[in-house]
């Protein structure tokens, strides 16, 4: 009985009592369900640091030293990386944390240029490019429809909508001036049509996560089941 | 004192910034070679930041336990298992197969099954929404969830029926059109934003790390 026992069927032993364990959150918030969720936090950490560690800190900071000697510190790259990260190390304690501030405000500037840089070249130029094309019946795919009037009517939807979304997320002052009070009537009536698109894209978004999530729970009823005729197949 | 250091913060990130900013537009050599090193400088510091993270957590839970707080019991289990796969990962490596063990049938399992239960959570959140709110934008969100639902069931793809096909029509006219308009406002409205607050970073009106 017991050369049947591997490490493997000890890890599913573990799997489906982690499962029990969250899945018993269906019955409402209980302790087995917090116990397994504090397993998966202290993992999970526990791995982005051995990650962080094998993949950055190691390669970049701590093999060159190994191999090189002292010498590799001479490299302008690396010894400002070793004193940036020291520096950023005094963020721990209060008292010393204004040391940190440098290789944070780094941190922060090169962030908010990718993010920026990011948001430009990934989103708002393929996105505009995109709603253009949709009006051209030369790049039109069959994803709006088949004739000109098909086509055209999609587009126009296609446009309004993404227009009309857009306005809705326009959080401004009523204007005060009376020649710009005539646009607000216009601009409320296109912030609805705007809701009724944002409600219906919310709403297939949902319906994909809720057919996603109902395959999880099927695989994992499957993979409980297949649990339990292991352990019948060996007591 | 405090003018000082905040001017230096302020040209570091400010600097970095543009460098960066430009390194996306500019084909300059050594635009490109300096961007290159803060970027490798930032990626160096966001792992080491990933360190203090656990740090910090440990001295959260840790003093939880110390003072034997309520439920410190969870507390403890965290502490262990993040000490016992940070050491494990950091002596033989995240790619050894006792890290792998623990990554395959603890780490795995849980997020499945969280994945699983999402199913419930979303099925009572959508019967509370309508129950609770019923206006134009929550009709919306829920003929539009029935439509695709209904449209994508086994049953109305095997079948042949007239209305059946018209299901699946409708179906696809709404997740390929009408859903795609509004997806794309938002991506550009999220865009729009994530650009402003990088803008007002890189200009110095938000200072994150500091005064």
């Amino acid at each position: 009985m017991f050369d049947a026992i591997t490490l493997d069927f000890v890890g599913m032993i573990v799997a489906a009592l982690l499962t029990i364990m969250i899945l018993s959150y269906i019955l409402g918030d209980n302790k087995l369900f917090r116990g397994a969720t504090h397993v998966f936090i202290g993992v999970a950490a526990g791995y982005a640091g051995a990650v962080a560690w094998d993949s950055v800190i190691r390669p970049n900071l701590v093999s060159p030293i190994f191999s090189e000697g002292l010498g590799a510190l001479l490299d302008f790259e690396m010894i400002v990386a070793w004193i940036l990260v020291i520096m950023l190390l005094f963020k721990i304690m209060p008292v010393t944390a204004k040391v940190g501030s440098l290789p944070m405000a780094l941190l922060v500037g090169v962030g908010a240029a990718i993010v920026l840089g990011g948001a430009i070249t990934g989103t708002l130029i393929p996105q505009s490019r995109a709603a253009m094309h949709s009006l051209r019946m030369s790049e039109a795919t069959s994803d709006l429809g088949n004739s000109a009037f098909e086509h055209l009517t999609n587009a126009v939807i296609l446009i309004v909508g993404t227009l009309c979304t857009l306005i809705y997320f326009r959080f401004t002052t009523g204007a005060r001036d009376s020649k710009l009070q005539i646009i607000e009537r216009p601009m409320q009536i296109l912030r609805v049509i705007g809701r009724v698109f944002i409600g219906i894209t919310f709403g297939a978004m949902y319906a994909g996560a809720l057919m996603a999530a109902i395959i999880a729970l099927a695989e994992r009823a499957q993979f409980l089941g297949n649990v339990i005729s292991e352990i019948l197949g060996i007591f | 004192m405090k003018f000082g250091s905040y001017l230096i913060w302020l040209t570091v990130a400010v600097g970095a910034g543009i460098i960066v900013l430009l390194g996306y537009f500019v084909d300059v050599q050594m635009i490109l070679e300096a961007r290159e090193s803060l970027m490798h400088w930032a990626v160096i510091l966001a792992a080491t930041a990933v360190f203090m993270g656990l740090v910090n957590l440990m001295m959260v839970h840790w003093n939880r336990i110390s003072t034997q707080s309520k439920d410190w019991i969870f507390s403890a289990i965290l502490v262990v298992f993040m000490l016992e796969m940070l050491v494990l990962g950091l002596i033989f490596g995240p790619d050894h197969k006792l890290v792998l063990f623990f990554f395959t049938y603890v780490q795995l399992p849980v997020e499945i099954s969280l994945m699983a239960i999402l199913a419930v959570v979303l099925v009572v959140a959508g019967f509370q929404l309508i129950r609770r709110r019923r206006d134009l934008l929550s009709m919306a969100f829920m003929g539009s969830a029935l439509v695709v639902l209904v449209g994508t069931l086994p049953w109305v793809i095997g079948s042949e029926s007239e209305i059946v096909r018209m299901l699946g029509e409708l179906r696809a006219w709404l997740t390929q059109v009408w859903a795609v308009a509004g997806a794309r406002g938002i991506l550009l409205g999220v865009a729009l934003g994530a650009a402003a607050t990088g803008l007002r970073v890189i200009m110095g009106v938000d200072r994150p790390y500091g005064d």
